[in-house]
């Protein structure tokens, strides 16, 4: 199917009993970073959003680390586009949320707020990568935040950092897991770009 | 030990001499009569004895005999290798009441006749002078008193497959504590992931359950999985080693229920089925797991807690635990830690192509408990038709000249599974020779060959994958003389049992060594395979060199028996030739404390030296680095070497080379030259000490004085040391001796350091060859002239 061909496969556990695959699909994908940042085995990172969703440069918005990478599913879970699947033998599966780890729907609360002064006229990035079509470019930039998902994709490829957002709740039905709690830790508060970059104390 | 008077020095000496036939053995090239006569012609030979098999009872009772009728007070004998029969005749020595120390050995077989058969002229020269040596040494020996050290009655199994379960439940049995240390989280080894044993088609895990569950149950068997050696010191009767148990994150609450897995929500490669299926990363490897507890692959997990939720008992789930290290103290140690399957990748497809596999990754196919539920299918999930099996993968060849011994019986056991299962498959087995040498294997094999089971003999040449993923063979038919091809739909390569890929490792940490073909040494092939040259180590299983289960049961039973021996005696008796120093000459400089490999010498301000007498293994290190000659080691005092040093370069000095080698490496390397009949020129005298850290400047000053042809010093390779690192100080004193040779006017071509190991005859046959080429040349050119005395400095 057209849509399929158009998916990636990132990681492909190839047995000769089972194949469990994670695919990526770049259309849907807005370079959030909310993959990057919950990964709990830091398997994947971030490249210049912007530049890649408008054809700049040939590399995808984020990228696995093959052998880091345990198809656990966090990944899948947590991205607000759905832009990642796991597949056992063919058949989409995520046992993370299956087992009752992370739930179906997640949803954000938050705040956002722009610099007007900061915004580069002209730029209309924000407004092309967001999804649910919640800014609105004209005298200055609105952002509707009923229909703001606070999944960061705009703070990520605005080039002068006019944007400022703040999760404040993730909404969703039960789990109070250890891996919930730790998704909790990483995505609520002050969205800043450092957070999705890995810097670690050798670099 | 402090020297005694030398009251004892003027004794009468009667040495009795006796020239071994050894069969024709040593007859067959030396000329034993004309050795026993010149040896008469020595002073104070009271007798000389020429017979056929000096060891045997006869041979022995003759010695006790002449002790007692010619009162002997040494006794020597010109035979084998010491490293075979000096304990016989110590014992032997011993028992008509002479001291066993007084006692010398002249190797004439092993180091002459074996390996000079063309030259009987030279080799009965040799023959002589080496008995001469001996003869020399024998006059300058001392009575040593016996030293006794006691044994703890524990012991440790390191390895638990079947070998390492058979011994361990043996030793219990036996009543001894026994420690089971096993590396993966289960016990079972490679056996537990066979489906069923040749030739008798049992399930291998239902044979090996029971036994497992046993070693588990066992009131006098501490199993430790999970756990690898840390390290090991010590000596027989006293090791003492420490064991990492790592964490598995998992405490002895869990009760192996398996809820847990059933939750997590990583996937990845079990390595019980060999990457052939998948588990999560809390597991237990296969079912019939002892201890039946899971275990958290840290790499694998996400700690995401849902095991922790799902689990039923409180505090079976620990994030938080952390490596142990354990310490045992055990009086004995056998080393069952068998072998690791070749890996095949890159060769005949494997990995590339689907449907191309290994013998054991065919175990866990049509293993009922493995990844695809007992059925042999290939990957697009399909029964195969026909199956090629294709022998001597890995084995046999340049990289690993032996032969897997297993792997001809295993591949027709699969074949024989897949013709009872599915008659109407195609089944081939390409071969070079088929190896059906055990207990009802010929039967097997001949009931194969009516189930229609074609038998190719040829090697495949190159294996190609067509678009259906079936596998093209390309080989030649050696018997039709034709090259053919085959088309067949799944591959199986057996794959040979090759030495842990740790192995190395583990010798170091144990002391022990390999032979050339990497598995651990037995100290003799024949008549102790079960026991390392290591007091106190013992081999069982794969370990040693690649056997069927029957075999490693045995073999286990017997390990056992041997390391039952000391602890159930309570005490050994080391070699009393260790360390003794002579306090009216010791300085103090303590140089000998600083070079100690074991920490026996005890030096402190102003007072007298110390020697810990049970902590001296006897390498001599001591005695080569003392300035001032205080130290000795007993048993190889200067006096002693330098006697057969004497000995031999009395007569043609510039033709003979003297080779000093240990008894643990080069002295067995020797040996093995000897045993393989590996040939060498019979200009090479040999004389042994225990360990190259004996080796010092004024041993080999004394050879160039005395206007040697060549010298050899030589010992264990660097990092193998059998006493940890004399050969390391050996090297550091070596280096600087050769420094000062051109002051003395000696060729520093003469001179050399080189080393061997016990498994390398050929290298230690083809070196003999180099220097006396080398040897030769400078005669030729006239360099072997004789030394200068360092001249008097002008005023």
């Amino acid at each position: 199917m057209e849509e399929e061909s158009k998916e990636k496969t990132l990681k492909d556990l190839r047995m000769h009993a089972e194949e469990v695959e994670l695919r990526y699909s770049k259309d849907k994908c807005t370079g959030c970073g909310i993959c990057v940042q919950v990964c709990p085995k830091e398997s994947l990172s971030l490249n210049p959003t912007g530049a890649s969703i408008k054809g700049y440069i040939k590399e995808d918005p984020i990228e696995l680390d093959a052998d880091k990478c345990v198809l656990c599913g966090v990944c899948v879970a947590l991205c607000p586009e759905d832009a990642l699947r796991i597949l056992i033998n063919d058949v989409e599966k995520t046992l993370i949320i299956e087992n009752g780890g992370l739930p179906e729907e997640i949803r954000f609360r938050g705040e956002i707020s722009i610099d007007q002064s900061r915004c580069p006229k002209g730029c209309d990035t924000c407004k092309e990568i967001c999804r649910e079509e919640a800014i609105e470019i004209g005298e200055d930039i609105v952002v509707d935040e009923e229909k703001c998902t606070f999944c960061g994709s705009c703070v990520v490829v605005c080039p002068s950092e006019a944007i400022t957002m703040k999760r404040t709740e993730l909404v969703c039905e039960g789990t109070g897991t250890r891996v919930m709690n730790r998704v909790q830790e990483k995505l609520i508060g002050e969205v800043r770009l450092e957070n999705m970059l890995h810097i670690t104390d050798d670099e | 030990m402090n020297k005694e008077k030398k009251n004892e020095e003027k004794e009468e000496l009667r040495i009795g001499v006796y020239v071994c036939d050894c069969g024709s053995n040593i007859a067959g090239v030396v000329d034993c009569a004309a050795v026993a006569r010149e040896i008469e012609k020595l002073d104070d030979v009271v007798i000389v004895r020429e017979n056929k098999y000096t060891c045997s009872d006869s041979g022995q009772e003759e010695i006790k005999k002449d002790i007692k009728k010619h009162k002997l007070n040494r006794v020597v004998v010109a035979s084998c290798s010491p490293r075979l029969h000096e304990p016989t005749f110590r014992k032997c020595v011993e028992s008509a009441g002479l001291n066993r120390y007084l006692f010398e050995m002249a190797n004439i077989r092993e180091h002459c006749s074996w390996v000079h058969p063309k030259n009987p002229t030279e080799a009965t020269e040799k023959a002589k002078d080496l008995t001469k040596m001996a003869v020399a040494k024998a006059r300058k020996l001392k009575p040593l008193p016996k030293i006794q050290s006691p044994v703890i009655n524990e012991a440790l199994v390191v390895g638990g497959g079947v070998a390492g379960i058979q011994a361990a439940l043996d030793l219990a049995d036996m009543g001894f504590k026994t420690y089971l240390v096993e590396k993966e989280p289960s016990i079972g080894g490679h056996m537990a992931a066979l489906d069923k044993t040749f030739p008798t088609i049992d399930c291998s895990i239902c044979i090996l359950g029971p036994k497992m569950s046993d070693a588990g149950n066992h009131p006098n068997i501490e199993l430790l999985t999970y756990s690898e050696i840390e390290s090991v010191e010590g000596y027989i009767g006293n090791f003492k080693v420490k064991v990492r148990k790592k964490a598995r994150y998992i405490t002895d609450e869990c009760n192996g229920c398996g809820e847990c897995w059933k939750v997590c929500p990583v996937i990845t490669k079990n390595e019980f089925d060999l990457g052939l299926g998948p588990r999560k990363a809390i597991y237990i490897p296969f079912p019939q797991a002892v201890p039946l507890k899971a275990t958290i692959d840290m790499n694998a997990c996400i700690e995401c807690g849902l095991c922790e939720e799902v689990c039923e008992r409180e505090g079976a789930i620990d994030f938080k635990q952390e490596d142990e290290i354990i310490e045992l103290n055990v009086g004995t140690i056998i080393v069952a830690t068998g072998f690791t399957d070749y890996d095949p990748s890159g060769e005949y497809g494997y990995g590339e192509y689907d449907n191309v596999l290994t013998g054991m990754d065919y175990e866990r196919l049509i293993n009922a408990a493995g990844p695809t539920l007992g059925n042999v299918t290939r990957k697009d999930g399909k029964k195969p038709k026909s199956i090629a099996w294709i022998q001597c993968v890995g084995s046999r060849n340049k990289d690993n000249t032996h032969c897997s011994n297993v792997c001809c019986m295993y591949a027709m056991k699969e074949a024989m599974q897949i013709k009872e299962k599915y008659p109407d498959t195609e089944v081939y087995i390409f071969y070079i020779d088929i190896r059906a040498f055990g207990k009802d294997f010929e039967e097997f094999y001949k009931r194969l060959m009516n189930k229609g089971v074609r038998f190719i003999r040829g090697v495949p040449a190159e294996i190609k994958e067509t678009p259906e993923k079936n596998l093209k063979i390309v080989v030649e038919n050696t018997i039709l003389g034709r090259v053919c091809e085959y088309e067949v739909e799944m591959v199986v390569l057996s794959t040979g049992i090759m030495p842990n890929t740790d192995a190395q490792e583990m010798q170091r940490k144990l002391n022990i060594s390999r032979t050339a073909d990497g598995f651990f040494m037995e100290a003799h092939p024949k008549l102790r395979p079960v026991d390392t040259p290591t007091d106190g180590i013992y081999l069982a299983g794969c370990s040693q060199g690649p056997k069927d289960i029957p075999n490693s049961v045995s073999q286990a039973k017997g390990a056992a028996a041997s390391a039952a021996i000391p602890m159930i005696r309570g005490v050994v008796e080391p070699d009393s030739t260790i360390a003794s120093v002579d306090l009216d000459k010791c300085t103090n400089c303590a140089l000998c404390a600083k070079y100690c490999p074991y920490n026996a010498i005890v030096h402190e301000k102003n007072k007298p030296l110390k020697i810990i007498e049970a902590a001296c293994k006897g390498c001599g290190t001591c005695a080569a680095i003392c300035p001032v000659g205080a130290m000795e080691q007993e048993g190889f005092t200067d006096a002693q070497l330098i006697s057969e040093i004497e000995a031999v370069l009395e007569e043609n000095p510039e033709e003979k080379i003297l080779a000093f080698l240990c008894n643990w490496c080069s002295y067995a390397g020797a040996d093995t030259a000897g045993i393989s009949r590996f040939e060498y020129p019979p200009n090479v005298r040999i004389i042994k000490y225990m360990c190259s850290g004996r080796a010092s400047a004024r041993l080999v000053d004394k050879a160039f004085e005395l206007n040697a042809g060549m010298v050899l010093v030589s010992g264990c390779h660097i990092g193998d040391c059998h006493y940890i690192d004399g050969n390391y100080s050996c090297e550091e004193r070596m280096d600087k001796y050769r420094k000062t040779l051109e002051a003395k006017a000696i060729d520093p071509r003469r001179f050399h350091v080189e080393w061997f190991s016990a498994a390398e005859g050929g290298e230690f046959a083809e070196y003999m060859k180099e220097l006396e080429d080398m040897r030769k040349k400078l005669q030729e050119e006239g360099k072997l002239t004789p030394w200068k005395k360092k001249a008097k400095k002008k005023p």
